[in-house]
Formats: structure tokens, sequence, C-alpha cells
């Protein structure tokens, strides 16, 4: 396409009066335009720069809306001779105007040139001078007010003018003198710097004028926005001045570029939120959206751009159209505040976008037109696919259900809803449910109310009484739902028809009630079991046969407490009766009780089914019968027992008779033992051909003497067992042949009914136990004959041994008493010697005798410590001569048990051996102490004498009269005495030993427990 | 020293009555000395001499293994008598068998137990009590 400047010039090449025209009316300005487009025009630079736009900026920005303003202003005025425009700086610029068709050849109007010369005002004036004046002070004075500084630049003297204001705006002293190049300097590098360098070069030499908003750094360091205004006074067409004023706008400047990030942050707030945002001028329809409005829809900005309602119609679905329109339409007529729509958009790939669409009419026209809209557009496509699936949910929900939006609008119903309520052919959705039903009550919308409010509310049985008197039961239940974002989207509603249920309950409850009495009180067990095993009900009967409370008993399963080995028939019976090849069962088993006894039932269970034929629940009836069952399994054990007994025992004889004494039993053993057959002895023979009469006749006497009952015959036999349960005794039995045996007899008494029928005999042949005892006996006799000859010799050696050696011991004193003249005698002195030998040995031997008839009886409980502390004061002085020190470590509750007299002398013995066998050295102690070791409290008797060699000595350290010391007390019988004293009191000694180290002997005692 | 008149000695050992009239003979111990050599013996002529109200002895020696009677039954019968005269009797044995001993203590009439052989000594030490 052409440019209107192409067009212009191709319009003057053809007629050169056109250039004239320029030339002579355009001094100022040209204006063309196209006739056949109209908005094809062309401003020439001269006129923009006049109506203060920087030309380079204008023509970059052809588009803007300020050149358009200006255009449309000089479009409409190209008839008049004199214009006003409008300048940049808000002034109007008075302007002569020549204007002129462009015809082509054929005399056809083409194009329209306008020219123009700006008006000259009459300067000569001396009145208009005086005013101005005067005016220029007033102005000077206003612009101090308001910080607005004049300067100015004499271009022929290449001077320059500050006024105070200026100066202050630049901080600098008031005798400052700027020149051209300082004063551009203030202003910040760059695009400051060259804008201002830039127009002032324009100003001076085309006598452009500006208006500036630029940053100047002040000497002290601050920056400031100023604006700058400047225009030029040309004589003769030079430059002769440039002046203006010069304003601090930094406070203005700064608040706008503060309100300006402000739009962008808020701009990026809604970018952030995914919203689109769009803003129309309803009168112009001019419209603008940003890329996230596009960016929904799947197009750039660019793309879509412009938008007009034609285009915004091309994109709406059909069916949402209309809505919307009616919504913007309340939005216009100030119905509503704001504008809100949910509609469908095409996306760029074919398909539908669901948008929310908000917006908010901002501005009106001064005759009450909505002017501009601003709003935003959010993706709902996600939400309205969950919610439309909702919908279909609903709609093909077999129960009766609605759901329905804020305004008490259906959005949805059930089929069965509809069948319910008597709406199938009625068009619902969209429509109110007041409207469908406006016979409803307040109660309800009161309840409608609330529920929107986010409020739930159910009601499981409710009254209806219809119109016609009938009584309808529902269950209702009303609740809100919510959007995504969290608030009341509508409601709910839910509502079924139980009135069939009511009436069968009801019936219910009557044939209940009395069965439940009877199942309280039943004499029988009896329960309720659901499909899976678990109790719903037992009564007071089945709880007290097992031992549970009530509580306990539903914790169970019926499996849980049946005998595993009853379970498999249990539960196969029950499968045929759920399979409905059966009405019920019958069955004996076990259950456990609480404390684990099985417990003998026998089970009847029935099913009771549904209308649906499905089971609901088992009916079970439970028999307690573990009394009979224990009773007859103790009699079949009882059975099983004796026979086995009567079958095995070959060496026993069971003989049972019945109360005429005729036998009838006569098992294995009895042959075996007697050589008669059953054969023989069955109901044929009585007890008389197996026992000796002699023994039946003592008997029948000693009955006699001791109870004074006469029994005749058999009935010796009986009558202890007719007094106990059983008599045993021993009899004689004759074999067939004639021989006799012992044996033990024991009769029982056998009982039928509690009445006596007859009796049973065990004999078992003792003949062997006997001839056993018999030899024990005489084995007895000889071992006490033995033990009393032992006895008696023991006597002899205590007393007569004791006797002689006592008379020869009074002889020889006597003797020596007449004639002390032979005491010098050699041979009565090695007499005496012997005589007092004999007698120390006579002494020891009865010690001996004595201890081993001494007997545990005795043993009594000895306090170890007293008796050892006793013992240690008896020998302190043989303690203190020998230089030995005695340690008595013995805690001193210790008890033993012991007989007074061996404890002194073992303690004695134990005690003076420790000083007899002391070492050379001088720290020489006895250190006594005890242990428990079991059933023994141990005394060890510690020294550190000569020691004893073991390896030589042990065999021999405690036997009679042996010594292993060269010790001239040493007469080899305490330890011996000792040893045997502590074996009579049922302990032992044990000694640890090494030469010149020490001697421990360890003495074992028994514990005395208290 | 109180000088005894009548000292009984009841032993069947001809050896220990030998031994002890000599030696209270030697001590002078006593005036007269009886001697039995069984508990009958002792019994039947104690007895006669008690009722005949004849002098009695002031202390009895008494073995007790003897034949006939023994020393306890000569003690169980001659206690049975009655007689004012206080008489002491010593148990003078060679058995040291542990009942015989308790068995003595339970006799009032037995003033003590002494194991033969009986020395001289010994012999004073009893008269001094």
């Amino acid at each position: 396409m052409i440019s209107p400047k192409q067009k212009l010039l191709d319009h003057i090449k053809q007629d050169d009066s056109i250039y004239d025209f320029i030339q002579q009316w355009g001094i100022d300005g040209t204006y063309f335009t196209d006739a056949m487009h109209p908005e094809n025009e062309w401003i020439n630079p001269r006129l923009w720069i006049n109506l203060g736009y920087d030309y380079p900026e204008i023509y970059s920005e052809v588009k803007s809306k300020e050149a358009n303003i200006i255009a449309i202003g000089i479009k409409h005025n190209i008839d008049k001779n004199v214009v006003h425009l409008l300048h940049k700086n808000g002034s109007k610029l008075s302007m002569e105007c020549k204007s002129k068709s462009i015809k082509d050849s054929e005399g056809k109007t083409v194009g329209y040139l306008s020219c123009y010369i700006k008006k000259k005002l009459d300067i000569t004036s001396k009145k208009y001078l005086k005013k101005l004046k005067k005016q220029e002070e007033f102005l000077e004075k206003s612009n101090e007010a308001a910080l607005i500084g004049y300067w100015e630049v004499n271009v022929i003297k290449q001077k320059i003018l500050w006024s105070r204001i200026t100066k202050l705006i630049h901080e600098v002293p008031v005798d400052f003198e700027p020149n051209l190049e300082s004063a551009i300097n203030f202003f910040n590098d760059g695009v400051h710097k060259e804008r201002i360098a830039y127009h002032f070069n324009l100003c001076a030499t085309l006598g452009t004028t500006y208006n500036l908003e630029l940053q100047i750094t002040t000497p002290k360091g601050n920056v400031k926005w100023v604006r700058s205004i400047g225009q030029a006074d040309f004589s003769a067409g030079v430059c002769k001045r440039v002046y203006g004023t010069f304003q601090d706008i930094t406070k203005v400047k700064e608040a706008s570029l503060a309100l300006e990030q402000e739009k962008e942050k808020l701009q990026s707030i809604i970018q952030s939120t995914n919203s689109g945002t769009w803003q129309w001028n309803i009168q112009t329809d001019e419209t603008e959206h940003n890329e996230i409005w596009a960016n929904i829809l799947g197009y750039t900005l660019l793309e879509v751009t412009p938008v007009t309602t034609e285009k915004w119609k091309s994109l709406i679905h059909p069916d949402d159209l209309h809505i919307s329109n009616l919504k913007m339409q309340d939005c216009f007529t100030k119905k509503v505040a704001y504008y809100e729509a949910e509609y469908r958009l095409k996306h760029k790939n074919g398909h539908w976008i669901w948008v929310l669409d908000k917006g908010k009419i901002i501005s009106w026209t001064p005759d009450g037109k909505p002017l501009l809209m601003f709003g935003i557009h959010l993706d709902i496509t996600e939400q309205k696919k969950s919610i439309s699936r909702n919908l279909l949910f609903i709609e093909h929900t077999p129960t009766a259900i609605a759901m329905l939006d804020n305004n008490m609008n259906y959005l949805a119903a059930s089929k069965k809803w509809q069948k319910d309520y008597e709406l199938t052919d009625k068009q619902i959705i969209g429509k109110s449910h007041y409207e469908l039903f406006p016979e409803i009550n307040e109660n309800w919308k009161a309840i409608h109310k609330l529920c929107l409010k986010g409020a739930a509310k159910h009601k499981d049985e409710d009254k209806i009484i219809r119109l016609d008197g009938s009584v309808q039961w529902i269950t209702w239940s009303i609740k809100p739902w919510f959007t995504d974002n969290g608030t009341v989207g509508g409601l709910l509603m839910f509502t079924s028809d139980i009135t069939a249920r009511k009436k069968t309950e009801e019936q219910l409850k009557i044939s209940e009630k009395t069965f439940r009495e009877n199942f309280e009180n039943a004499a029988i067990g009896m329960a309720f079991i659901d499909k899976n095993g678990k109790w719903i009900k037992v009564n007071a009967r089945m709880c007290e046969m097992l031992g549970y409370t009530e509580h306990e008993m539903m914790q169970q399963t019926f499996q849980d407490i049946t005998h595993p080995d009853d379970l498999a028939l249990d539960l196969q019976l029950l499968k045929e009766l759920v399979q409905g090849k059966r009405k019920y069962y019958h069955m004996e088993k076990r259950y456990f009780s609480k404390n684990k006894q099985p417990i003998y039932i026998i089970l009847g269970v029935s099913a009771a089914r549904g209308e649906d034929n499905e089971i609901l629940y088992f009916i079970s009836q439970i028999i307690d019968i573990t009394a009979q069952k224990i009773a007859e399994e103790q009699l079949e054990e009882n059975n099983s027992k004796m026979k086995a007994l009567f079958e095995a025992s070959t060496q026993v004889a069971l003989i049972e008779i019945d109360i005429s004494g005729v036998i009838k039993t006569f098992n294995t053993g009895a042959e075996n033992l007697l050589g008669y057959s059953k054969e023989e002895m069955i109901d044929t023979e009585t007890l008389s051909i197996i026992h000796l009469p002699s023994e039946i006749e003592a008997r029948s006497r000693e009955i006699k003497e001791k109870n004074n009952v006469i029994a005749k015959g058999f009935e010796v036999f009986t009558f202890g067992a007719n007094k106990s349960e059983f008599d045993t005794r021993e009899w004689t039995y004759v074999k067939k042949d004639g021989t006799q045996f012992p044996v033990q007899l024991t009769v029982t008494s056998v009982k039928q009914d509690n009445v006596v029928t007859g009796y049973l005999g065990i004999a078992t042949d003792i003949s062997y136990i006997k001839k056993t005892e018999k030899e024990i006996q005489s084995l007895m006799e000889v071992t006490k004959d033995q033990n009393e000859r032992l006895k008696n010799f023991a006597h002899i050696v205590s007393h007569n041994l004791r006797s002689h050696s006592g008379n020869i011991a009074m002889m020889l004193d006597l003797f020596a008493y007449e004639y002390p003249e032979i005491q010098e005698n050699e041979y009565i002195a090695l007499l005496n010697t012997a005589s007092n030998n004999l007698k120390e040995t006579i002494t020891h031997l009865n010690e001996v005798v004595l201890m081993n008839t001494a007997t545990t009886e005795n043993l009594e409980s000895l306090n170890l410590y007293e008796y050892l502390e006793k013992t240690i004061n008896n020998i302190a002085a043989l303690a203190k001569s020998e230089s030995v020190k005695i340690y008595n470590d013995i805690e001193s509750s210790t008890c033993i048990l012991a007989i007074p007299a061996y404890l002194e002398s073992i303690l004695l013995n134990f005690v003076t051996n420790g000083i007899k066998y002391k070492s050379n050295h001088t720290d020489n102690f006895i250190r006594i102490y005890t242990t428990i070791e079991k059933d023994y409290i141990v005394l060890h008797v510690e020294d550190n004498g000569i020691g004893i060699d073991l390896k030589k000595n042990r065999d021999k350290l405690f036997g009679m009269y042996k010594t292993f010391h060269n010790n001239k007390d040493a007469r080899g019988i305490g330890l011996f005495i000792s040893k045997n004293q502590v074996e009579a009191m049922n302990g032992k000694i044990e000694v640890q030993s090494e030469i010149n180290v020490g001697t421990t002997f360890k003495i074992y005692f028994n514990y005395a427990k208290n | 020293m109180r000088k005894i008149n009548i000292a009984c000695i009841i032993d069947d050992d001809p050896i220990f009555v030998f031994g002890t009239k000599r030696i209270m003979q030697l001590s002078d111990f006593c005036t007269h000395v009886i001697v039995y050599d069984n508990g009958k013996d002792a019994y039947d002529n104690l007895k006669a001499t008690i009722l005949a109200n004849e002098p009695q002895p002031d202390i009895i020696l008494l073995d007790l293994n003897m034949p006939i009677w023994d020393g306890w039954q000569f003690l169980d019968e001659f206690i049975k008598i009655p007689n004012d005269f206080p008489i002491i009797i010593y148990i003078i044995t060679s058995s040291v068998d542990p009942a015989d001993v308790e068995k003595a203590k339970k006799y009032d009439a037995v003033s003590n137990y002494i194991v033969k052989p009986i020395t001289s000594a010994e012999l004073k030490r009893i008269l001094e009590n």
C-alpha cells in the first residue's frame, strides 16, 4: 500500500499548484488525507513539532492514542479558517488554516490538503505589553508558589538567565551564572541529557516548543525530576531568545512511578492467579486483554488482538450466549453490581473451555451509559467436569436425590427423585424447588436456609400426612455441597420412602415382644447368630451354661467355643442349611465353657430368611447334656476298664458273687490261681469251696466280738464291704488240688441304682510276698541279735573291764599307801603306768561305744558362737602361755544341731590341736569362722601352724591311736573321737593342710533352721 | 571329820570290797563295816536290822551290777522300808553308762554317783560332804 505521504508527493508531481499552496500556507504545518480512505492521513513533522510532539517519537508511535486524537481534531477542522489545535502541554494553539481539495485529471476529489500558519500576536501595542508585564509578574509569583522557575537564553548574546526558583531547584547559589553547556550538564547522562539537548536545539532552530519530564542531579548530589518547558522567539526567521519554565516535579513523578509500580504489582498478582484480564470500552468497543486471557484459549495475545464483540461472539458457545448477555444487561442496568457468568469458549484446538467471567463497570458516561468495564477470566473447565460428573452420578442414582444451587434451583435430580415427586414429565433443571412445590411449608424453607449456611440436617423417620390424609414415612437428609474454593455451592437433598418398612416394623414389634419374653426366660439356651457366626443375641440360660457374662459371650463366635473335633460337622450342616438343602439341623456337640471344661449339648439350628430368601440370621437352641454325658462317659470308661481288668488279669482272681453267695464271675486269673474252670464255678459253686472253713469261722468270731453281729457263711466276706467301700484282708485259698496259698482279698459291693446286687472279690497271690516277709523278718532278727550282742560286748568292755582296771588301780594305790617304800621300786612304777594306760584306753573305748549308740533325737539347736567363746575362755591360759591368738569370727546368731557335750569336746579338741601344733614363728593364730554349704553349716578352724603332710597321713589322720608328730602330748585319740562325734551328729570332717603353712579343718554341722 | 559308826558296802567284787574296807580302815573312816555281796542279801539283813530297831549303817556304798538283786532292785525295795534314820547312799559303780547316771538322779535317797575305782582321797571327800 502506498503511504499517504507518498500519495501526496504523487499528487504534487501531477499538479505543482499544490506545491505552491504548501509553500505559501504551510509554513507551520501540513495535513493530507485520502478521499477514498480517510484513515490514510499524513501530518507533516512541522505540524507535530508545533503541537509539542517529538517528531521521531510520534513517528514511531503512529498508532498512539494521542496521535489519533490530534488527527481527529485536525480532520474535523479542515474547513475552518482559524483552528485551535490542542498542544501537547494542554494549551490551544491558534492557527490560520487554508484547505484545498485535490482533484484528479477527471476533476474527481481524491484528497484533502490543509496548511497551517501560527497566528501572530500583535506585540506592538503598549497597552498590551503592560498587561503582559503584569501578567508576567503575576505568573512569576504564582510560579514561585508552585516552585516553578523561569529561564531564558539570549541566543544572540549567548547569555542564560535563571530565576531564583530555577536556581533553587538546581540547588546552586543565587550568584550562580550558568552557561548553555553547564545548564545542560545538570541533566542526567543518557536519555535525559540527549533529549533536552535535542529539543532545545529544535526549539532554537525551528521554533518548536517542548515540554519534557527529565531528571537532573544537583551539585549536592540530589536527583530530581523536573518539568522543563521551552519555546523560542524568532525575529525575521532568526531565533533571538529561548525561554521557558522549570518545575520540580520529583514528588509528583515519584508518586506516579509508585502508582505505576503498584499497577505492575497488581498485574503480576493477577498474572500469578492465572487469570485472564480484560478491559472493555463499551461505547467504542475497544478492548484490551492480557496474555493469559489469550492463553486460556490456546492463543497468544497477538493472535487474537483486537478482541471485538464480534470476535468474542464467534468464540462463545451458542448455548451460553443468551445467558451471558442477560447477565451483562443486568449489570448495564445496574441491577447487579458485578457481572458474573460461566460460559464456554472455543479453544484454538476446537474444544470448549469453561470460563468464569467476572467484571465490573468502572466508569459511566455522563448520561449514565456504561463506559469502561474491567474483568477477569478463570478457566473452570476441570471444576465443571467434576460437577458434571456429579450431576451424571446423581441422575443415575437409584435413590431419590437432588442437587440444587444456592438459589434452590435444580442442578440435577435422580430418576427416582423425579418419580417419587411426580416430576417425570417436567423440565426441572434450572427451576426453583419452591416453584415446583409451591405448597412447601416454612419449616422446610428454614431448614434449607440453615443448610445453605453450611449445616447438615437429617431425620431417620419423618411422618408426612398427604393431602388425601394418607400417612407417608420418609427418611431425609439435606446437606450442603461445596465448591472447590470451599464455599457452599448449594444443597444435596436425599429422601427415602420407608412407609412399607414402618408398617412391617410395627407388626414386628408386637410379635417381637412376645418372642423376646420367651427368649429371655427360656429353660434352654437360645441364641441368634449372624451369617459370620457372631452372636447377635444370647439368652441368660446360654450364658449360664458356658459360664460367660452376656458381654463376654458376645465377643465370641460359635467357632471359638466349639470343640475343634465337632466344628467340621457343625459347619457342614450349617452349609447345607445355608444352601437350603435342609430347614434345620440337630446335632450333639461340645462347647468349651469359660473355664475350658467341655460342655455337651444338643444343638438345634434353623435359619431366618428375609423376603428375598436370603439368610438374615440363625436361631440356635441349645440343651446342656453335660451331666448325662459325663455319667455316660464314666460308665463307658468304667466298663471298659473293668473289662480290661477282667481280661488282662491272669494272676489276679476276680470273683463275683450274687447276694445269695453264688459265684457269677470267675475270670482267667481265678482259673489260673485256683485250678477250677469257669464252667465248674459260675452259677454253681459258692465261695466255701476255695476257702478254709477254719478261717471263715475265725473271721465270724472276730466279727461277733468286735461288732456283735453274727455273720454266717459268705457274709464274713461281705461284712466289711457292706460297712465301708471295700474290705481288704488276707485269706488262704484252697486250690482244686488241695494245695493252699495266701492271698490278699479285697471285696467291694456291686450296686445298681444304689441297691446291692452282688459282691466282687479281687484276690492276689501273696505267697511270694509272704515268703519275702518271712525272710526279712528272720534277717531282722539276726541283725537284732547281733546288735544286741555287740551292745553286750560294749557293755562288757565298758563295765567289766573298767571294774578290773579299777581294782588294779585301787590295789596299787593301797599297796603304795601301806608300803610307801615300794614306790621307789621300778616295777611298781611301771605297773602304775600300765594301770593308768589301761584306764585311759577303757575310757576312750567307752566313749566310742557310747557315741555309736547316740541318736539324732538328742540333737539340740546350739549357738555355735557362744560355745566357741566358752571354749576359748577355758583355754585362755594355755593360749596365752603359748602365744597363740584365737579369733572367733562366727556370726553371733549361727545355730547348729548338735549334742552339747560333743560340741564342747569337738571345739576343745580342735582349738587345743591348733595350739599344740603351732609353728615356731611369733604370730601364731587360730581363726574360726563358718560358711554355708547346702544343708550344712561348715565350721572352719584355720591355723598357721606346722601343718600335716596329707599325702602321707590322710588315711591315718582320723584313725584311733594314730599320731604323726613328735609332740609329747599326742595320743592319737582326739581326732578319732571328734570324727566319731561329728559323724554321730550326721556331720563330717574335711581337712586342708600344707606343711609349714597351716591347717584348716572343715567341720560340717547340721543347720538349725530356726 | 565326822566319825561314822557303821558303813555298809553292797558289792559282789571281793577285790573292791577288800580295797574299800582297807581304805576305810586306813583313813579311820568308820568304826564298823558291814558287807553284803548281793542286793537281796543286803535288803533282807538291813530290813531286819531296821525293823528290829538295831543300829543302822550311816552310809551305804552300793554297786549296781550284782547277782540275784542288782543295785536298782535293792534301791527300789529298800526305800519302801519305813525308816526315820537318815542313811546316805552312794552308788559306786564301774558303769559310765549315761542312762545309769540319769536313773540314779531319780532316787532322792541317792546322794552321789561315783565311778570306780575309788581312791582314799575320794572316800575322804565323800565323808567331808
